[in-house]
């Protein structure tokens, strides 16, 4: 078999032994891909939840009783949260400082690029407020905040607030989230910028 | 089940409750209950306190007090050895001992899987039965202990909690909920129940129904036990948690934000949960001082009765 590629058999296992036996597959580095199979819905559920967790792309195949479930692994794997490197960027506001209305949108824009030089890895950018029209179609970074998610951000929009300005259906980029993650997010993550 | 019918039989079959009810005299009632189940952790003595926790706390969740325990017991002697079975027992006994009561024996068969639980019996003045189905409109809801046991176990049995997340797991599995019943009496309870195998939404669904009203809960009032949003989130969640969630979900509806973790937390089959406690608004003070002088840390209103309805639960979301 390519050592690329493995296949976990969970079929007949109690939950967590799938999940954890599809985890350590994919945990060990030099593995592109792994594909589990199992026989029943919780245990299918629990593997798409955490390889989703985990950034990975998952695609679900049932051939008969059985279920296949392809997981790849994206470029940087691990979650954001496991590094000690990480930065989060809390965005409150959809201009940058105070004074000029016109000017605080340049800057946020400004910003967002300079941050695209860095590369995403490590970044969790959350979108609070008025923040979030940030990360909705129309935005003036939204190319920007799409380049620093494929490179390994993690972008991540209030629910509440989305709903508050109507734009739930216009969120260009990221995750949904709630006040529960925020916190976690804030607490874990011993560098924030606070824009 | 065929039902029976007795002028003195107050709560069996008919009505699913936590335990079943029998008048001796008009100022006296019985109070019954059994539960038993396989091993849930390693250390037999800890299993032994669970188990006989899980088994008392029907008996609490009537408002009643426990007099008497009889042990039930499936094991493997030949492969366990029996010092293991004297320390599930110990177990066991120490939590009779600390509710009060006495084990007056048991029974005990061979089984490839150990088991282990009671039969309880309590008393209670009929009058001052607390039901399942008491609950009115306008009630709080309040949960006595944190959620996550069936998530928590599951990572223990995948090697996944390290030695605080499995103390305090132990910890709250064990407790008795002894206190929260002494609570709930003296803050005039409408209605209470454990929360067990069916998770909150399961249990609290029962509540609702057999009261005839529709409820509502707050996901940002949920006590959690630590890092279980963090295990459902990676998968980490019992078969028992879909189960219930397939169950009970044409009679909830979600409203707002609710991930998909928050809502395997709702459904997650608790081992010795918390008492459900319906108060009246009025007396919500009353209740959470009555429980944090009895030792609960964390007491939490949860969400409440909104009013006459048909068992409808109503999720809102942070």
């Amino acid at each position: 078999m390519d050592k690329h590629e493995e296949i976990v058999d969970a079929r007949g296992l109690a939950c967590p032994q799938p999940v954890i036996l599809t985890r350590r597959a994919l945990e060990a580095a030099e593995r592109r891909s792994v594909t589990a199979v199992v026989d029943s819905e919780a245990a299918r559920d629990n593997i798409v939840k955490m390889a989703t967790a985990l950034s990975c792309s998952v695609d679900v195949d049932r051939q008969g009783k059985d279920i296949y479930i392809h997981i790849t692994k994206p470029e940087h794997f691990g979650t954001a949260l496991e590094t000690h490197e990480n930065l989060l960027f809390f965005v409150t506001s959809d201009t940058l400082g105070k004074g000029s209305e016109e000017l605080g949108k340049l800057l946020m824009k400004n910003f967002f690029y300079a941050l695209t030089e860095q590369g995403g890895l490590g970044k969790v950018i959350i979108f609070l407020n008025s923040g979030v029209t940030l990360a909705c179609s129309g935005s003036p970074v939204l190319d920007y905040l799409y380049e620093l998610q494929q490179d390994g951000a993690e972008i991540l929009a209030c629910g509440t607030c989305l709903d508050y300005y109507r734009l739930r259906d216009r969120l260009g980029v990221g995750q949904i989230t709630n006040m529960y993650t925020i916190l976690e997010y804030l607490q874990k993550i011993p560098r924030v910028i606070y824009l | 089940m065929p039902r029976f019918e007795h002028p003195d039989l107050l709560l069996g079959c008919g009505v699913p409750d936590d335990a079943g009810v029998y008048r001796l005299r008009p100022d006296l009632a019985l109070v019954q209950t059994v539960d038993f189940f396989t091993p849930v952790v390693d250390d037999p003595y800890l299993f032994g306190q669970v188990a006989a926790a899980n088994a008392l706390s029907d008996i609490y969740a009537m408002g009643a007090t426990p007099l008497t325990a009889l042990n039930l017991v499936a094991f493997p002697s030949c492969t366990l050895g029996t010092e293991v079975l004297s320390e599930i027992l110990r177990g066991g006994c120490d939590k009779v001992a600390e509710a009060g009561a006495v084990v007056l024996g048991g029974h005990s068969v061979e089984d490839d899987e150990p088991k282990y639980g009671l039969a309880v019996t309590g008393v209670i003045h009929p009058d001052e039965l607390i039901t399942n189905h008491g609950a009115r409109g306008g009630d709080l809801l309040v949960l006595t202990k944190p959620l996550g046991t069936g998530i928590l176990v599951t990572a223990l049995k995948g090697g996944l909690l390290g030695p605080g997340e499995e103390k305090v797991l132990g910890e709250t599995m064990a407790a008795l909920n002894g206190g929260a019943a002494r609570a709930m009496r003296e803050a005039g309870a409408t209605a209470c129940t454990d929360i067990t195998g069916f998770g909150l939404l399961g249990h609290l669904r029962e509540m609702a129904f057999n009261s005839g009203m529709d409820v509502e809960i707050e996901v940002a009032a949920l006590p959690l036990l630590p890092r279980a949003r963090e295990f459902a989130a990676q998968g980490i969640v019992p078969a028992g948690a879909y189960r219930n969630r397939e169950h009970l979900a044409p009679y909830v509806e979600i409203v707002g934000e609710v991930t998909a973790a928050d809502q395997d937390l709702l459904y997650d089959p608790q081992t010795s949960g918390g008492l459900l406690i319906a108060v009246p608004e009025e007396r919500k003070g009353e209740l959470l001082n009555a429980l944090r002088r009895e030792g609960i840390s964390r007491p939490r209103v949860v969400g409440r009765v909104i009013g006459n309805g048909s068992g409808k639960i109503t999720v809102r979301g942070i």
